[in-house]
């Protein structure tokens, strides 16, 4: 197991090497696109070390803080519109690792009880409105792009979880019948 | 100095929190920072390729090329086509938003970008057999479509509310 985790924590790196390989040999065919290459790679590095430090507490904060058993709580058989709230806030601030480890924990919702629109708002949140990509963009964009762009993707999520509680309704299905395994 | 002054605030008010957090419990506290540094070192290999990409690009493709392909003139096939592309992709935030800020100051419209980042980080068509197999196909199938949507809608709202008020990166 251990020795599988190193192994994939190699490959990760024999790619940087190759992609570092690649690009020496294309410098050796223009070599004085080499200078203003590095200067614009060090410029958004430098932007992103800036915050780095900010990032990896936050990351590490809310991964300790906002666990699996604290949505358990809070959802159960939860519905209607503060679990829609909810579910957005929570997806936000649990959104710390890649985003397809946000499909277990939905699943679980799902057994748990809780409505399809809030999941359904749970995982968009994970993906679009993670609090550490925020304060990411917040950074590089600037506040209106960030801001705009915030406001109008929890509006959107808010209505994309209603509409698909809509459709699921409208088939009156429930998802486990619904479910695709085998 | 004026560039500077949201990442030392950043830092500090996080600090602050995470020594509140120490104070209240020691062993969480150290267990957060391990978590964090492993998330952004699992990272870090990708993150060093797309800003070197992020370099090169910029140094290779022509900027006035990419404004009459992409920019605030170039019309409605450009934003379905990256829309259409960027849902394919899954990039975590934190990696998408360098690439979308090198994207806006060389030149591409608002309203691209915006698509790029929500399409990129929010619907993945690559993850869908993963999504299918823990949450069942009706429900990944709805909610890539909805997604898609979504992102194409605010996307193209961010286009019209952020040239009127006018924002730089």
């Amino acid at each position: 197991m251990k020795a599988q985790k190193h192994h994939a924590f190699f490959r990760q790196y024999m790619y940087f090497f190759l992609f570092i390989f690649a690009s020496m040999v294309l410098f050796s065919f223009f070599p004085d696109k080499f200078l203003p290459s590095v200067h614009a790679s060090w410029n958004s590095l430098s932007q992103f070390l800036l915050i780095l430090p900010a990032v990896i507490l936050l990351i590490g904060i809310f991964s300790v803080v906002a666990t699996d058993d604290m949505v358990k709580k809070n959802f159960g058989k939860d519905t209607g519109f503060m679990g829609n709230i909810k579910a957005l806030i929570f997806g936000s601030l649990m959104s710390t690792g890649p985003f397809y480890m946000s499909f277990p924990v939905a699943r679980n919702l799902l057994e748990k009880g809780a409505s399809v629109s809030s999941v359904m708002i749970f995982v968009s949140a994970w993906d679009g409105i993670a609090i550490v990509a925020e304060l990411v963009e917040f950074h590089f964009m600037g506040p209106v792009f960030m801001v705009t762009r915030l406001v109008l993707t929890i509006l959107g999520i808010l209505i994309l979880g209603q509409v698909a509680g809509g459709i699921f309704a409208l088939s009156k299905r429930n998802i486990r019948n619904n479910d695709s395994r085998e | 100095m004026n560039d500077l002054t949201f990442p030392l605030i950043i830092n500090a008010v996080i600090i602050c929190i995470w020594l509140a957090l120490f104070f209240k419990d020691k062993k969480k506290a150290i267990v957060a920072v391990s978590t964090g540094a492993k998330t952004i070192f699992s990272m870090l290999p990708f993150l060093c390729i797309i800003v070197s990409v992020i370099g090169i690009g910029s140094s290779f493709v022509d900027t006035k090329l990419m404004t009459s392909y992409l920019g605030e003139q170039s019309g409605i096939a450009g934003f379905f086509i990256v829309s259409v592309l960027s849902s394919f992709l899954q990039i975590p935030g934190i990696i998408a938003v360098p690439i979308t800020s090198a994207l806006y100051t060389s030149g591409v419209s608002v309203s691209i970008v915006a698509v790029f980042l929500a399409a990129s980080t929010m619907s993945s068509i690559f993850t869908l057999p993963l999504e299918i197999k823990y949450l069942g196909k009706k429900f990944a199938y709805t909610r890539i479509g909805l997604t898609y949507i979504l992102c194409v809608v605010v996307s193209m709202l961010m286009g019209i509310i952020v040239k009127t008020i006018g924002g730089n990166p």
